[in-house]
């Protein structure tokens, strides 16, 4: 081969690089005439230089762009930094450094590298979190989700370094202790912020459903993530002397369904409209309201209930019905302001159930105990296998079983829906 | 937000926004260094005393929104256009590695219902229709005799054994492939890759080694054989540039490069459309290996410009530098779009079939793919070639490999 033949791949790649960036190829404006196709890569955080996850990432967004593009579509690929974050502000602290200078230094050496790879982005849609232009239009998303109350204010256990005096994530605790001041971390209720997550959970769960271009694993470490963390809804149907058919509970345990004994409301709970008149009723309400709020308020203050003649229908046992109880230590702002109580493998609702004398059925043993397990002295809440839930039994909990009792129940809903 | 002096919350004022991040400030403190920045977190409103937030959001906060902002980029006045988003959301295809799976989904998936919350006019609720988790990019990991970890850099290779660059009596352990990381030293820099291999050599290799959803196993070997493969294809484009030239004009339409390039056209198409990029690979090496024989032969040199603009459109979605190169030199200045398939060629779509006789090559016929068995042996027998080899002949056996080749056991 002579060298006239050889292929020169610095020439031809910088030329053809030049070309695109001068004559905009890749931007993207909208037009209604044409089918659009928004393909989007996990943008990077700015830690240096670029490393070959990158270079495949991009890559397999680049054919794909390239080849909608050819096809006719409408393409938007645009990239940009995930730019705020602990490793600016610990380099910065390490060299002595302003944190925004060195983010911005990695910015411009990791674009020019990403650039190098021929990639078919829109550059003038560039952004960076850490950018004024962009973290004033959050603080504006945040003003608007705390106004419209998914944005709340509780009290909360994080993982404290008394050293350092900061929160630590719990990947930042090793062995017990903080992972850059090696000191043995505490345990603090903190006030913090959170996001109402859980009041969407339900429609989260039910979304993953239409996803078809998703990977099945990825939906269901999401099934798994909603049901562990936020559970579900639970509706129960009731008889009694005042007109309400159904009450919808939420629950992070739905699997310990066949351990329920009643079902306790919020005094607040839309049915207590049905009691104004009731004098004992008002004299209860009075009762709770002296009862603080906050968690640990309702952990160890003496839990008291208003029985009602209500009674509640088991979904997963029709034939077992529970009466239905206003209690203290259920708020309004939790899930629908109603329980199932399961006092087994609840302490609340075990001291609860104790009080008014309700069943007791233990439906989850620990491993290594035997099928004749019986809480005794105090619920068990921990991990284990499911006992005497006919269908559910030697399922382990709360891995398997949640999720298999959240489809059980979605699928009776859904044979009362069709008939 | 902020707090007044009873610690009850308060909002900042929408106009007041942003709240700005105080600069230069002191990284050594005790705790968070916002608490140490009095004057930044001390506040008057109305003449009222406040202190602010301290805590700031969590970084997960910021990209799950960021997919919203790229639609509306220079928008001043709020995070997104509602026009802007009504066109472009939600992402088609969004790719990225499986450790972002739970979180950082969840997070997007719910900031698209808040938003949505109490607001008609956002009608989304799912961010991201389609979504690719590619796998990670691996390579073996090396130790010293002390277990100290060590570079790909700093090892040499010499009969049989792996050995310190710097000192060739310390013999290295070689370790398991894992993905790359700093911690383990089995990182390959990609700066200098691409400084040496150049982009589309880098971009061929880490397609081709294995499909996107699995991970890829780093090799040099493998690299430097996709930059030696971009030299061939140069070499071949060189010969079929010279070969359009000469201007052929054959009255000969020479089926067989129109049916291929048609064959790949679908090819390249389904594997693009099912994320089946190392198999796309594949092919740009069957097309050269067809090209390289074929241009040989007499060809029409219209037929053969037209394909290969075609086949190198096919290409250039995975080498777009090296495609856009060789359509250059070619003249072609038009808009490229993607070829789409004749379905006239793809009716009749034939293959060779190697036909054996007692196990013997005795002729190829070219024969619609997907041919049964007794259809193709009635070919044959209806074939001349019959009269040759199979006359007065009794078949014992027949082996018959699907699109390949029919083995006839006859007495002799």
């Amino acid at each position: 081969m002579t060298s006239k033949d050889r292929y020169n791949f610095k020439t031809v790649e910088t030329k053809w690089q030049e070309k695109w960036h001068k004559s905009k190829v890749f931007k993207a404006k909208i037009d209604k005439s044409k089918d659009k196709f928004y393909c989007l890569e996990m943008f990077p955080y700015p830690s240096g230089k670029i490393h070959m996850g990158h270079v495949r990432n991009y890559t397999i967004g680049d054919v794909l762009s390239r080849y909608k593009s050819l096809k006719g579509f409408n393409v938007l690929h645009p990239m940009g930094w995930d730019a705020f974050g602990m490793p600016a502000e610990n380099a910065a602290r390490e060299n002595n450094l302003d944190p925004k200078d060195w983010t911005n230094k990695n910015i411009s050496t990791m674009k020019e590298q990403l650039k190098q790879l021929g990639l078919s982005i829109d550059w003038d849609r560039e952004i960076s979190t850490c950018s004024e232009e962009y973290y004033k239009h959050q603080q504006l998303f945040f003003l608007e989700l705390y106004e419209k109350g998914l944005v709340y204010r509780k009290e909360n256990y994080v993982n404290w370094d008394p050293i350092d005096q900061t929160v630590l994530a719990n990947e930042q605790v090793i062995d017990g202790k903080g992972w850059r001041s090696g000191a043995i971390v505490e345990r603090k209720k903190l006030n913090q912020w959170f996001f109402n997550i859980s009041k969407f959970s339900q429609d989260l769960l039910d979304g993953l459903d239409n996803l078809k271009n998703w990977p099945n694993k990825v939906k269901i470490m999401q099934k798994n993530w909603i049901g562990k963390s936020f559970g579900c809804e639970i509706s129960f149907e009731t008889e009694g002397d005042v007109p309400v058919k159904e009450i919808k509970c939420f629950t992070t345990r739905p699997d310990t369904l066949f351990g329920f004994s009643f079902l306790a409301l919020s005094v607040d709970h839309e049915i207590s409209k049905y009691f104004s008149n009731d004098k004992e009723f008002q004299k209860f309400k009075t009762e709770c309201s002296k009862t603080g709020t906050t968690e640990e308020a309702i952990a160890i203050g003496e839990k008291i209930g208003f029985k009602t003649n209500l009674r509640a229908i088991n979904p997963l046992n029709p034939n077992q019905k529970v009466p239905v109880f206003f209690a203290n230590f259920v708020l309004m702002d939790y899930g629908f302001g109603a329980v199932f109580g399961c006092p087994a493998h609840d302490q609340r609702d075990f001291d609860f159930a104790k009080k008014y004398d309700l069943d007791i059925k233990t439906v989850v043993k620990p491993d290594g105990e035997n099928q004749n397990f019986e809480v005794d002295v105090e619920a068990y809440s921990g991990p284990g296998i499911l006992i005497n839930s006919k269908y559910l039994n030697g399922l382990k909990a709360p891995e398997e079983s949640i999720l298999k009792t959240i489809d059980i129940l979605e699928q009776k809903k859904n044979r009362k829906k069709t008939n | 937000m902020a707090y007044d002096e009873k610690g009850n919350v308060v909002t900042i004022a929408k106009k007041d926004l942003p709240v700005k991040l105080p600069e230069n400030i002191n990284l050594n403190s005790k705790g968070n260094p916002l608490d140490s920045e009095k004057e930044w977190k001390n506040i008057n409103i109305n003449g009222k005393k406040y202190t602010r937030e301290t805590d700031t959001l969590d970084t997960f906060v910021c990209s799950s929104w960021y997919y919203l902002r790229f639609c509306s980029s220079d928008n001043e006045e709020y995070g997104f256009k509602q026009e802007e988003i009504d066109y472009w959301m939600p992402v088609d295809q969004y790719i990225g590695g499986v450790e972002h799976a739970i979180l950082h989904l969840l997070y997007s998936r719910f900031f698209m219902r808040a938003l949505g919350y109490k607001n008609k006019d956002f009608k989304f609720n799912e961010p991201f229709k389609g979504l690719f988790t590619q796998g990670m990019v691996c390579h073996e990991t090396y130790k010293d005799q002390d277990n100290n970890w060590l570079s790909p850099e700093e090892i040499i290779y010499s009969d049989g054994k792996y050995l310190k660059k710097n000192d060739t009596n310390i013999q290295i352990n070689v370790g398991p492939s894992e993905s790359m990381s700093k911690s383990k030293k089995n990182v390959i820099d990609p700066e200098n890759i691409i400084n040496n291999y150049g982009a589309d050599a880098v971009r061929l290799f880490i397609l081709s080694d294995s499909p996107p959803e699995k991970d890829v196993q780093w090799s040099e070997q493998g690299m430097a054989a996709s930059y030696k493969f971009l030299q061939k294809l140069w070499g071949l484009h060189n010969k079929v540039k010279e070969k359009i030239k000469i201007n052929i004009v054959s009255s000969d339409r020479n089926n067989r490069l129109e049916k291929f390039t048609n064959q790949m056209i679908k090819k390249i198409t389904n594997n693009l459309e099912n994320f089946n990029y190392n198999v796309i690979i594949a092919n740009i090496y069957e097309t050269f290996n067809f090209f390289s024989k074929e241009i040989d032969n007499e060809i029409d040199s219209k037929i053969l410009k037209d394909n290969y603009i075609k086949i190198l459109t096919l290409l250039s979605p995975a080498i777009p530098h090296y495609s856009s190169e060789c359509l250059e030199e070619l003249g072609f200045d038009m808009k490229l779009s993607w070829p789409n398939e004749d379905k006239s060629l793809m009716q009749d779509d034939n293959i060779d079939y190697v036909i054996q006789i007692n196990g013997k090559k005795r002729a190829i016929l070219n024969e619609s793919r997907g041919i049964d068995q007794d259809s193709l042996l009635n070919i044959i027998k209806s074939n001349k070639l019959s009269d040759k080899y199979l006359k007065n002949k009794v078949i014992k056996k027949i082996i018959f490999v699907e699109n390949r080749l029919i083995n006839l056991l006859v007495n002799e």
